[in-house]
């Protein structure tokens, strides 16, 4: 039993890594953090120099001095703190609803009997491999019938629909023994109250996982931003950015200014949240 | 005692109550499943049959659209393109993700640093990534030709050339999707039972072996959902395209869904859009499953 | 369906410059009185990345005609401009006031998104200005018989060349009295990371544009005359010779720079014969580059010498709720003082008569566009189809352009594109 203890705390894959494999690994993962990064060093560099000193060859990597004017314009002439307002409200209004919404379906799915279980099971499950690509034309005119066109109700109420989140919350809420809520019904308790009190506590790490998921992917989204939504006030930063670049002269620094605090709401959301990002829970997002 | 009907009675009704509750709780759901998922399937179909309807009334053509479909060559090849991205991008995410998931299972310091900075670009909307890489491929100072021109005294042209702007999207779509998959398959490796290994060990089998005999079919459910999810994800590719390329040169980065949206767009064809929409909906669908069979009989 | 009579067109552009209609600039003022009130929108793409501001000063002199109208200035992406435009008409509240060019308006008019203002520009209050349009430029914003919007701005789209290559080069003088003297300079100047010539390529740069005016000086156009079928027809050899032009590997690799990036080059010494647009003389001036450089017009072709052009219009929406304010607007921004000083601004042609001299007056570059190439100008078909023909009919030529087929092949590939859309 000892013994088994020793080793079971090690990775598994390296019981006895040696040295040559040891740096190998190394130099991989050091070449990797390489080209991960040196895209956004590009636009970090481009976004601190005046557009003229942009286009030099071999390029100046690091500018003699700091110019500010590219930021200053960004929020100063374009729309990008709203588009940025409007990306983090859509955003965080889509991911607490969806939470609720999803979590009540996965509840019903793992925990009640009902007629059509199974049919509504099965639905879920092929509904997942529908691409949304290629409901834009159809969406595009529900929408428009709703009057809701270019408008954020335009953006928000579409993303609920994503049959992944329930089916990811459902395999959360099977794996929890049944005992308690069982001995609770007896006490009395009504499944809105199972729902809410014991369900919900228990499953805390799937529903943080699933809203990083959903606010990613809305935080990420594009297509649709740029079909349902024509004003640039309301407009969100994927199709904002994009849109600096129709330009007569298009401004390289300014994109990059644009590029880079854009990163900024997603690092921030990563970092405080990095446990479950690199948790082994992903993992059981996908699997569903 | 309870007679034999009263007892029906109240079992009937308590399981009508139990399927009221259960709907409660469904109803959210399912009105949003119905309305932005189920209906907009079926009404593909119907608008396939249809012409205009965004400025101008929809009016019916029968098969018009769909004889279109079949005789359009872009069709053909936007589905190609598609496919084939799909059959770059796929195999080569996945082997890189697995040798930096090895890689992280292997070292003992600095893990987490790796982590973050591997993971990093899978934060971020693949536009950006396709903006970005306006830069790191640009002929002049793009990093990238930057270190080509160092080896091979050429600069390459990436996104000009016929045959290597669909690589050069899937070049971007690995970049931006490398670390998500290394995570996944990482928590995969780790979860994987330990004895197994040690067993192994005790048996002299080495690390290949073991990364063979042992993790890969171990991991086989892992690959089996990431490659379905990854099928889905990769036949929808449009945000990379419409920065990069719009399409070009000379179609060869013309994907079904930026064709979905030009016909809807700047062709003013919803009908058409639609009926490209309901081909790329059953590819999928069909990939899917066919996928599904597969990996099920080699089980 | 009216279709225009081209050559009449390009006979009065000749006088837009030539006439002197001696600008006596008093439109701004001669409706005013303030009686109207309520929102509107106006909707336009960026000629510049100051478009905002410059749009705000024009309607702050609005503010001081008609104070109680608020007017809201919002842009759409020229590269997605019929997504948002689309969306913004069939979310069934568009914007009042639409800049849109010659290349799309013609599908919105022939579905009834905009309003036929045949009647606000006939009106008699209004003939004077009307009167300092010339006709060409309303028969481009005639359709179906009615008129879909007032002509403001032109485009033109013009060579850049670097005075300082061409003249090391010994072809200053000579470079563009043919298409073969054209190649000897775009030779005799390529080497030493310097490229002679470049042309966009790319649909999504809308490279057509640098192939048409070589098109239109060999006599044909996309459409025939009755715009029955494809008019491509004697335009081989004008294709050939672009063809030729990368052959010869005097460009930059074949798609690998967009048009703005060719632009970079050419700022930093490394192109000597750009194909662009006007609105870059206004990046030109404000950061000089360290060679002389001047516009330019593609050398004469079997039937004539042409330029491209484009043209805008201000458009209502059918749709709107505030067409009185929307009309007052769209008087005020196509008045004189403010049209002329925005194209001044943003380094665009303007087509009225009455304002032409005494503009660009510390702009060279402009006023010889204005003068020299607005008569030219042959602008596009407004066929409502025309925007798919042209991104249809694009990938032959970037093939063409790689070596894959000769001017005659291409143009029968696209003849047959085009005969399919429009028969």
């Amino acid at each position: 039993m000892s013994l088994r203890r020793s080793f079971t705390n090690r990775p598994i894959a390296s019981l006895q890594p040696t040295g040559a494999m040891m740096l190998t690994a190394y130099v991989v993962l050091c070449f990797a953090s390489i080209v991960s990064l040196t895209p956004f060093l590009y636009i970090l560099s481009t976004s601190i120099k005046e557009t003229n000193s942009l286009f030099t060859y071999p390029p100046d990597w690091i500018p003699a001095s700091i110019y500010w004017g590219n930021f200053q314009k960004l929020f100063g002439e374009t729309n990008f703190a709203r588009w940025t307002l409007n990306t983090l409200f859509i955003g965080i209004a889509i991911t607490l609803l969806k939470l609720i919404i999803d979590a009540m379906a996965a509840f019903a799915l793992a925990k009640l009997e009902f007629f059509g279980k199974n049919l509504i099971s099965v639905a879920l499950l092929l509904a997942v491999a529908v691409p949304v690509a290629a409901l834009v034309v159809p969406l595009f005119f529900i929408i428009r019938s709703m009057g809701l066109l270019n408008s954020y109700w335009a953006l928000i109420l579409p993303a609920l629909t994503n049959p992944l989140g329930i089916l990811m919350l459902r395999s959360f809420i099977v794996s929890l023994p049944a005992d308690l809520d069982h001995s609770a019904r007896l006490d009395g308790a009504s499944e809105w109250q199972v729902f809410s009190q014991m369900t919900l506590p228990l499953i805390r790490p799937g529903l943080v996982v699933h809203a990083i998921f959903t606010f990613m992917l809305q935080y990420t989204s594009f297509l649709w931003p740029l079909v349902a939504i024509q004003s640039d006030k309301k407009q969100v930063l994927t199709v904002g950015i994009s849109s600096l670049k129709s330009n007569f002269v298009v401004d390289w620094g300014l994109i990059s200014a644009a590029s880079l605090l854009a990163t900024i709401p997603i690092t921030l959301l990563f970092l405080a949240l990095q446990k479950y990002f690199l948790s082994q829970n992903m993992s059981g997002a996908i699997k569903g | 005692m309870l007679s034999t009907t009263e007892h029906r009675k109240l079992r009937l009704k308590a399981r009508i109550r139990q399927n009221l509750t259960a709907y409660a709780f469904l109803a959210p759901a399912l009105i949003f499943f119905v309305l932005f998922l189920a209906w907009p399937v079926v009404a593909l179909l119907i608008q396939s049959f249809q012409t205009g309807g965004i400025m101008s009334p929809a009016k019916y053509v029968g098969l018009e659209n769909w004889r279109q479909t079949f005789t359009d060559p872009l069709v053909v090849k936007s589905i190609r393109n598609t496919v084939v991205y799909s059959l770059m991008a796929i195999p080569a995410v996945f082997i890189i993700a697995m040798i930096l998931a090895l890689s992280l299972n292997t070292v003992r310091f600095g893990q987490n640093t790796f982590k973050t900075i591997i993971y990093y670009p899978t934060l971020q909307p693949i536009l950006l990534a396709a903006l970005m890489f306006t830069f790191v491929l640009h002929q002049d100072f793009g990093i990238l030709n930057i270190i080509l021109r160092a080896i091979t005294g050429e600069p390459v042209n990436f996104l000009g050339n016929r045959n290597l702007a669909l690589p050069t999207i899937a070049m971007v779509e690995v970049w931006k999707g490398a670390g998500f998959w290394t995570l996944l398959f990482l928590a995969g490796i780790q979860s994987l039972p330990r004895d197994l290994y040690h067993a192994a060990e005790l048996d002299g089998a080495g690390p290949g072996r073991r990364f063979f005999q042992l993790t890969l079919p171990l991991l086989k459910p892992t690959f089996f959902f990431s490659f379905i999810f990854a099928t889905i994800v990769n036949l929808q590719i449009f945000d990379s395209v419409f920065v990069l390329t719009d399409g070009g040169p000379v179609n060869a980065t013309v994907t079904t869904t930026w064709y979905i949206y030009r016909s809807l767009f700047t062709f003013n064809e919803p009908g058409y859009g639609a009926t490209l929409s309901f081909v790329l909906v059953i590819l999928v669908l069909a990939l899917t499953a066919v996928q599904t069979i597969l990996f099920r009989e080699r089980r | 369906m009216k279709h225009l009579p081209f050559r009449k067109i390009r006979a009065a552009s000749r006088l837009l410059s030539s006439a002197c209609l001696c600008g006596v600039l008093t439109a701004g003022t001669a409706w005013a009185d303030g009686h109207l009130s309520g929102d509107i929108t106006m909707i336009k793409g960026p000629h510049s990345a100051d478009e905002a501001k410059f749009e705000a000063m024009i309607i702050d002199d609005f503010k001081s005609v008609e104070p109680n109208v608020d007017v809201t200035f919002t842009t759409y992406d020229w590269a997605n401009m019929n997504a948002e435009l689309t969306t913004g008409f069939a979310s069934g509240n568009p914007a009042d006031v639409l800049y849109l060019v010659d290349l799309i308006y013609p599908a919105y008019a022939q579905q009834g998104a905009l309003h036929d203002m045949t009647g606000l520009v006939d009106s008699a209050d209004w003939a004077d200005e009307r009167a300092e349009i010339p006709e060409f430029a309303w028969a481009l914003a005639e359709q179906d018989g009615g008129t879909w919007g007032v002509p403001v701005l032109g485009a033109v789209y013009n060579i850049y060349i670097n005075k300082d290559l061409l003249a090391e080069a010994g072809v200053l003088d000579t470079w563009d009295d043919s298409y073969a003297a054209m190649m000897d300079a775009a030779k005799k100047t390529t080497g030493d990371g310097v490229h002679g010539f470049s042309v966009r390529t790319r649909t999504g740069d809308f490279a057509f544009w640098d192939w048409l005016p070589y098109v239109h000086n060999a006599g044909a156009d996309l459409l025939n005359d009755d715009w029955s079928g494809c008019g491509l027809a004697g335009a081989e050899a004008a294709t050939q010779f672009l063809i030729d032009m990368h052959a010869a590997g005097v460009t930059p690799q074949i798609g690998a720079l967009s048009t703005q990036e060719q632009f970079d080059l050419f700022k930093a010494g490394k192109i000597a014969i750009y194909h662009g647009e006007t609105p870059q003389i206004g990046a030109l001036i404000a950061d000089p580059p360290s060679f002389e450089w001047d516009v330019a017009f593609a050398p004469p072709g079997e039937v004539g010498q042409t330029v491209m052009g484009n043209f805008g219009i201000l458009s209502m929406a059918e749709a709107s709720g505030n067409k009185d304010a929307a009309w007052e607007f769209i008087k005020h921004w196509a008045s004189g003082p403010q049209v002329g000083r925005f194209a001044e601004q943003v380094n665009l042609q303007v087509v009225r008569g009455d304002i032409v001299d005494g503009m660009f007056a510390e702009n060279p570059a402009m006023q010889k566009i204005q003068q020299e190439f607005v008569p030219r100008v042959q602008g596009i078909q407004p066929h409502p189809q025309i925007l798919k023909i042209l991104q249809s009919i694009w990938p032959v030529a970037e093939s063409a352009y790689r070596g894959d087929l000769n001017g005659e092949e291409t143009i029968a590939q696209m003849c047959e594109i085009i005969d399919g859309i429009v028969q």
